[in-house]
């Protein structure tokens, strides 16, 4: 079909009927179209340009070249990243685009439906032979999670994005209290769930608007799940399974589970956990917190969430605020081994080069480059020479003078570090920590401090499980979206159960329900997949 | 017949690039409802996939949330049509019989509002208001001595229709009031004055005069509305459940719509969700011709 | 005139009605106004009802200070003023065309339309058809696709089938034809329904986000509404708690710590205050009588 003939046609079809209305009405609105939009792609001959869609809407960076850091990227290394916008649409405007055969250069994206139709469906370039070439990836995210984020035939189509090499794990959540009300009550042990519940019901009677234990949404409350049984984490809880020696068993089965579900629904009954739990969004919660009205809370962003109630409570009383405390746990367990965060040493965002990209050795090489020490220092913390100069011993920018007399509100302006991608964890959180330690204690920032006291000591690793989830449309991925709909469903009837006996016959019938609906082959499905890693991780 | 076409070419020639129009924009692409009957894959193109039949059908049929989704569906759309439907027509009504310009400018002008502000921002206020912790409604009852201890508005599926329908007239009954407000504009004073003379009270003139005046609007809007009637408002009930992470609710909450979108769109089943979509369409066409035929039946208005 | 029971009557209930209405609509409007006057942290504390607590205009400051949104008002402005006249002048045809009686072939026009008002293809087959037409990241992909509106031709012929009939035989024996009665006659004497549609189109195009999300790339194509979409979005994926990338998303919140609720509320009032400010320059069309009087001249 002729494409041009339809628009010709269309358009003497409108000024026809125009005319031949013979009232005139001079519309002479004809706006000027707009010209297609390719910036970047005229840039100096050798200068690399590839254009990029980033799967998150949150993320809006400023266009390239337009802050210190992209233009000094422009000028040396010679790339220029052409961002597509998601408008705020990722998936569907993705989904257009697909289908219509025009595939960016370079996807950032996590893991999912997209990335596994992208490898099932041979879009994207196989990375295996430039990993040598160009060895700052593998030096700084080393075999093991490289293999990990290998394909089921072996090959390396991802480049994983803030993956967790070496010994730092991370992580955002956990317990923490309200200082003013804890000191005031006398700042009893809290330690054990024992400990938890009775400090919870003193609360209660003596605080009437204070909530007692705030979890922010359902999957908090999954969280105290690892309260219950050493090495356990809530990602058991939704992922609806348990391993056990060789085997993984459904979560239903397990009686630390039970014991969890009666503990966080007597907790409900009580009103003593926030009864808007299933109903509430992000705002609410930040809320609460923020007028103090919250005793303890436990949540999967809780050092993020709290930041700024902690902030606001502290400038009206230095005593007040909130402060994170060791995981609670049941009374005979190692409290060193309790797990309320999880981390995947994977990474949670990949970036792809589709088969669309005209050069993706270059790409690659640009890639590696920004998850080297030296372009996180620059995609972090600005060119070199600019807010630091020299670095430190673990090659992380030291901040200079001009760094630190600098306006917080002039600094945020300059949008540094907003084009940071490829990121290298573990090399963020301790760059993080660095540039924390140089301010007095009482400047450091909440989440950092939190994060080094608590939450990164007791997250738990969980790279053995990454990709295991089976595809949404196979059959493993169909009776998976079944059962995490009843269960989804159960859970929340568990917590409204009116006494424990109820908990239980839920629970039971929850476990018949998912033998029905074919859990167990999922099961299977995850456990192979879970065994291939087993085997990847020994590997090395 | 050709004749009479060519003779009446002034009419075909206002109809006709409208017609094509249409065939264009929205004929063009139909082909996409063929992929219900594949298995579609965007990377092999519509030529390429694999045709299945009724494979996706059945499934959908056969799901175990099918007679949920479905009763789900037409309870709201039933409740839509009957309570949510007349509420701007009433609303008009009233507009009507106020003397005072100054007063019913402003009262148009403010229930108009909310009509702007997004569905993101309206359930963020519904969800607030009706929270069990501080949240207003609650508060107030309780002062009120309506109830004891405060009531989980959103945790309670017997609510959650009630609190739907009257979010959704709460938005809407002013914008959808303009429409026969303007068809009330064109009602012929002289017959109020005629009624008035005759001794027929403001009562009686409204219900013998304004409402068959606008009558022919409110059937027509009353027929489209039919054919909407599995439309049970996709935006405002994934807001209002917390983008489906309430569960507790989905037992009443959960439309074709919503279950197409969290089942089909997030996990890219695009055959099965265009398959669930068609259905949707063929059961409202159904009840269109019904509607119609009906109407057509009891006074003159009729869409074809 | 005597002022009987009855009228007093509806007098009170009537009024008591629309004073509640107005006042438990106004609400919502009022309070997103408040915020987007009041300091972002401070709203984050809670309690924000009808007075700012923290008043500033540092939300507008920061949202204005975006480029982008000047542009894109004026795309918003364009798409709107464009996109109603055409799509109201030719549905408008249209519709009288079909709301004649002897037109030809009427039954099956009329079915045609009415299934694509259940049926259509999808995202896909729709991108790739804007794709082969060319219209993809021009500003026409906002005009021509929507420009006849089969809703709004059902309306339209409504009112048009409600005309008397002396009208158009008068014009007939003047020797004009169809389209001259129509631009001459009818047109001239449908200012309700006009004005109505107009409005309901105007705002339809004021508030349209997706097409443009779907269809543009160059961001100086973009509407206000996408800029406002995206600014909700990127709130809700700062809400969300993914704890897989727990390094990823502390850096995507403590790049956006200023994204707050107010700066939603204060990009929903830039992007809403204009549009509502039509609705009282349409009002008077709807005053009593506007088509019996011009019918008698």
């Amino acid at each position: 079909m002729n494409n041009k003939k339809w628009l010709t046609m269309l358009a003497t079809v409108l000024t026809c009927s125009t005319l031949l209305a013979g009232c005139g009405s001079g519309d002479d609105e004809n706006k000027k179209v707009a010209e297609n939009g390719n910036t970047g792609e005229s840039a100096k001959d050798q200068a690399l340009a590839f254009t990029m869609y980033n799967f998150d809407d949150g993320w809006q960076p400023a266009p390239w070249g337009e802050t210190v850091t992209t233009k000094w990227i422009q000028e040396n290394k010679k790339v220029s990243i052409d961002y597509l916008p998601t408008n705020g649409n990722a998936k569907q405007r993705f989904n257009a685009m697909y289908a219509s055969g025009e595939l960016p250069d370079v996807i950032d994206l996590g893991t999912g439906p997209e990335l596994d139709r992208l490898i099932s469906e041979g879009q994207l370039v196989d990375l295996d032979p430039y990993l040598d070439k160009y060895p700052n990836l593998k030096k700084a995210a080393g075999d093991q999670i490289l293999n990990i984020n290998r394909s089921e035939d072996g090959k390396l189509y991802v480049f994983p994005e803030w993956y967790v090499g070496g010994d730092h794990m991370n992580g955002n959540g956990g317990w923490a209290v309200n200082r003013k009300i804890y000191k005031e009550l006398g700042s009893p042990k809290l330690e054990t769930l024992t400990d938890l519940e009775s400090y919870l019901r003193v609360v209660k009677e003596k605080y009437p608007n204070v909530i007692p234990l705030e979890v922010g949404a359902p999957y908090d409350i999954k969280m105290m799940y690892s309260a219950f049984r050493e090495n356990s984490t809530p990602y058991f809880v939704s992922k609806m399974f348990y391993p056990e020696g060789n085997t993984l068993k459904p979560i239903t089965e397990d009686p630390a589970f039970k014991e969890f579900m009666q503990f966080a629904s007597r907790l409900y009954r009580d009103k003593l956990m926030t009864q808007d739990v299933f109903t509430q969004k992000a705002d609410q919660m930040i809320e609460k917190l923020g007028q103090g009205k919250v005793a303890v809370s436990i949540s999967a962003n809780l050092s993020g969430r709290a930041r700024v109630p902690n902030s606001t409570l502290r400038a009206q009383d230095p005593e007040g605020g909130y402060e994170f405390i060791w995981p609670i746990h049941k009374e005979g367990l190692d409290k060193n081994k309790i797990y309320p965060n999880y981390t995947g040493r994977e990474g949670g965002g990949k970036i792809v080069i589709t088969k669309k990209a005209k050069d993706p050795e270059r790409i690659f090489a640009y890639l590696d480059w920004a998850t080297s020490n030296e372009g996180q220092s620059v995609l972090w913390f600005g060119p070199p020479g600019f807010l630091w100069d020299t670095k430190d011993e673990n090659g992380i920018p030291i901040p200079n003078d001009k760094y630190k007399t600098m306006d917080k509100a002039e600094l945020d302006k300059l949008h540094i570090s907003d084009n940071m991608m490829a990121g290298n964890a573990t090399w963020v959180d301790l760059a993080k920590v660095a540039r924390e330690s140089l301010l007095p204690e009482e400047q450091q920032d909440f989440q950092t401090q939190q994060q080094v006291k608590v939450a990164w000591k007791t997250s738990m690793d969980t790279t053995v499980f990454a990709n295991t989830d089976p595809q949404g449309d196979s059959e493993e991925g169909i009776i998976l979206q079944s059962v995490t709909d009843m269960f989804d469903q159960a859970f929340s009837a568990m917590i409204y159960a009116k006494n424990d006996t109820e908990v239980e016959s839920i629970l039971t019938k929850t476990n018949e329900e998912m033998k029905k609906l074919d859990f167990p082959k999922v099961l299977e499905f995850v456990k192979k997949k879970w065994q291939d890693n087993l085997n990847k991780v020994n590997d090395n | 017949m050709t004749r009479r076409f060519i003779q009446q070419w002034d009419l075909q020639i206002l109809v006709i690039p409208a017609i094509i129009m249409i065939f264009i924009f929205s004929y063009i692409p139909m082909w996409g409802v063929l992929t219900a009957f594949q298995d579609y894959s965007p990377a092999k193109g519509f030529l390429g996939s694999e045709w299945v039949g009724f494979k996706h059908f059945r499934m959908f049929f056969n799901a175990p949330e099918f007679w949920q989704i479905m009763r789900n569906t037409i309870v709201i759309s039933l409740l839509k049509l009957f309570i949510a439907f007349p509420a701007p027509i009433v609303l008009a009504l009233m507009l009507n019989e106020v003397k005072n310009a100054a007063f019913k400018r402003l009262v148009q002008t403010i229930s108009y509002l909310p009509h702007f502000i997004s569905w993101v921002i309206v359930s963020g206020f519904v969800i607030s208001l009706l929270s069990v912790d501080n949240g207003s409604v609650n508060i107030l009852m309780q002062k009120v001595n309506l109830i004891d201890e405060p009531v989980h508005w959103l945790s309670i599926p017997e609510y959650f229709w009630s609190i739907l329908i009257s979010t959704g007239i709460w938005k809407d009954i002013g914008f959808g009031a303009i429409v026969y407000l303007a068809a009330i504009a064109g009602v012929d004073p002289s017959m109020y004055e005629a009624a008035s003379i005759d001794g027929a009270g403001r009562f009686r003139q409204l219900v013998s005069i304004t409402i068959p005046s606008i009558a022919p609007v409110i059937i027509i809007f009353l027929i489209l509305q039919v054919g909407q009637i599995l439309n049970a408002g996709f935006e405002e009930i994934l807001l209002l459940t917390n983008q489906g992470q309430n569960v507790v609710l989905r037992p009443v909450a959960e439309t074709i719509d919503t279950y197409v979108y969290r089942v089909g769109i997030e996990n890219y089943r695009f055959s099965y969700a265009t398959a669930a979509g068609l259905f949707k369409s063929v059961i409202s066409v159904g009840l269109l011709v019904i509607a119609n035929k009906i109407a057509r039946k009891l006074g003159n208005s009729s869409l074809w | 005139m005597k002022r009987s029971l009855e009228d007093h009557f509806i007098d009170i209930v009537v009024y008591t009605f629309l004073f509640l209405l107005a006042v438990v609509t106004l609400y919502p409007f009022w309070n997103s106004l408040v915020i987007s006057f009041n300091s972002g942290n401070d709203t984050a504390a809670g309690g924000i009802t009808i007075w700012p607590r923290e008043f500033t205009m540092e939300n507008y400051k920061y949202v204005l200070k975006d480029v982008r949104l000047v542009n894109a008002f004026w795309i918003t402005v364009a798409r709107t003023v464009v996109g109603t006249f055409l799509s109201i002048m030719f549905t408008a045809m249209f519709a009288y065309g079909m709301s004649r009686r002897g037109l030809i072939g009427k039954k099956f026009y009329m079915i045609m339309c009415v299934i694509t008002m259940y049926f259509s293809g999808g995202l896909i087959p729709s991108y790739l058809l804007i794709k082969d037409l060319h219209l993809m990241n021009t500003f026409w992909v906002f005009v021509i696709p929507g420009l006849i509106s089969v809703w709004n031709m059902i309306i339209f012929r409504t009112f048009f089938m409600g005309l008397p009939d002396g009208l158009e035989e008068s014009a007939r024996i003047d020797g004009c034809n169809h389209i001259n009665t129509f631009f001459r006659i009818v047109l001239p004497v449908s200012g309700p329904v006009v004005a109505t549609l107009s409005l309901f189109t105007a705002v339809g195009h004021w508030n349209a986000w997706f097409d443009a999300s779907i269809y543009i790339s160059n961001q100086k194509l973009l509407p206000l509404q996408v800029l406002l979409n995206q600014t909700i979005q990127s709130i809700m994926t700062f809400e969300s708690a993914t704890q897989i990338s727990a390094t990823k998303q502390e850096f995507l919140q403590n790049a956006q710590s200023v994204t707050h609720k107010s700066i939603v509320m204060a990009t929903t009032m830039i992007a809403t205050i204009p549009i509502v400010m039509v609705y009282p320059f349409v009002q008077k069309y709807f005053v009593k009588g506007v088509l019996v009087g011009s019918l008698k001249e």
